[in-house]
């Protein structure tokens, strides 16, 4: 709309004078409101909002545990390895569990004192050279007889018991009968025999 | 004759009361040591058989103590023998070489020294090692080859000209048990 002219305005001043007021219109418009088209989102948590009181407590040197109801005992409260004291502290050491692991150590000379110890097998033997007023009690092998240092008869296990020298390079074993010869008391007898598996 | 420079490594490995414990012994074919070692009991505290619940027994058994045995023996035997049928796997596994479960049988004796007869059991054979004794139950890891068998039964009637093949063990056991007296 064109603005009404300061003409026009006196024209109906000096036509209506006195009778009616005269005001002046405004004619400029509100500029209408510009909204925007872009959407914000809003997000909103559904947990439970946590405070961590206890980051905030330990930042401090210590708290003190105790009040005037309460007091914090070392009497009360027994706690092993360590020393009970009246405020929390602000640095807590933990102690990781150590791996399991195994050590090993080397002991030959141990094993070297042992003896081996051969059981009877006269009940496998197929062949039992004997000679006429002889009984025969064990058959041991195969045992390296040049290697023996020393051999020992288990009367109560009826085992026999062999030390060996480890330095020998013999290699040769055979087999060992143990007879009782009858007649003559409880004379025990031994006797070789080659090879070891008592085939004569 | 037996060879010289043949040697059969042995392992236990026990776990009674909560207390683990190996050893391993290497002897030439005469059954004279060369090697012996011995681990420091092992004791897992409840915290540890908490954390480790029921692989503890497993894991002290196959990886701690047989890998640390292994691991520490210097000799290198020609064949690894073991008291326990579940240590046959990891045995073979860990020493790269041949290894077998071996224990007495009841069986009447085969007709000579060397015959091998598979029992019906995956991977169980019956070894008849010298003609004086009853055959031997072995036990191989699975996938071992019919040959390797026949291969490792021809060591083992080649030591048992010189040795008794399982004796060894009671040498390691009365070791282990002078042990746990000191």
């Amino acid at each position: 709309m064109a603005p009404i002219g300061q003409d026009i305005r006196d024209y109906f001043s000096r036509h209506f004078l006195g009778r009616i007021g005269v005001s002046r219109l405004n004619p400029v418009m509100v500029p209408p409101p510009v909204l925007s088209l872009r959407r914000r989102v809003e997000t909103f948590p559904i947990r439970t909002k946590m405070n961590v009181v206890g980051s905030a407590f330990f930042t401090f040197s210590g708290v003190a545990c105790s009040n005037r109801g309460f007091r914090f005992s070392g009497q009360l409260v027994k706690v092993k390895g360590a020393k009970i004291a009246r405020y929390a502290p602000d640095a807590i050491v933990t102690h990781s569990v150590p791996w399991l692991k195994a050590t090993v150590r080397a002991d030959r000379k141990r094993m070297d004192v042992l003896p081996q110890e051969r059981t009877s097998r006269l009940q496998w033997q197929r062949i039992r050279p004997k000679k006429e007023g002889e009984v025969i009690l064990a058959w041991f092998g195969p045992i390296v007889e040049e290697a023996i240092i020393k051999s020992t008869l288990n009367k109560r296990q009826g085992t026999l018991l062999i030390w060996y020298n480890p330095q020998s390079r013999h290699f040769n074993a055979g087999g060992l009968y143990l007879y009782r010869r009858l007649g003559t008391g409880e004379n025990l007898e031994w006797r070789w025999v080659q090879p070891a598996d008592g085939r004569t | 004759m037996a060879v010289a420079g043949s040697s059969l490594g042995y392992i236990a490995v026990e776990g009674t009361e909560g207390l683990f414990r190996g050893a391993s012994l290497v002897v030439d074919f005469r059954g004279i040591p060369m090697d012996f070692r011995y681990t420091d009991p092992i004791r897992p505290s409840r915290l540890e058989r908490i954390l480790y619940g029921n692989a503890l027994d497993v894991y002290l058994r196959e990886e701690l103590i047989l890998e640390s045995l292994i691991g520490a023996v210097e000799a290198r035997p020609t064949l690894w023998i073991c008291r326990e049928p579940d240590l046959v796997l990891p045995l073979k596994s860990l020493t790269k070489g041949k290894a077998l479960f071996l224990s007495p049988s009841t069986h009447s004796p085969m007709e000579a020294a060397g015959e091998v007869e598979h029992s019906g059991e995956g991977g169980v054979y019956m070894v008849q090692a010298d003609s004086v004794s009853a055959p031997l139950r072995a036990a191989f890891p699975d996938q071992t080859r019919e040959d390797e068998v026949r291969q490792i039964a021809g060591i083992l009637v080649e030591a048992a000209k010189t040795m008794e093949l399982l004796e060894p063990f009671g040498r390691i056991q009365k070791a282990l048990t002078s042990l746990a007296e000191e």
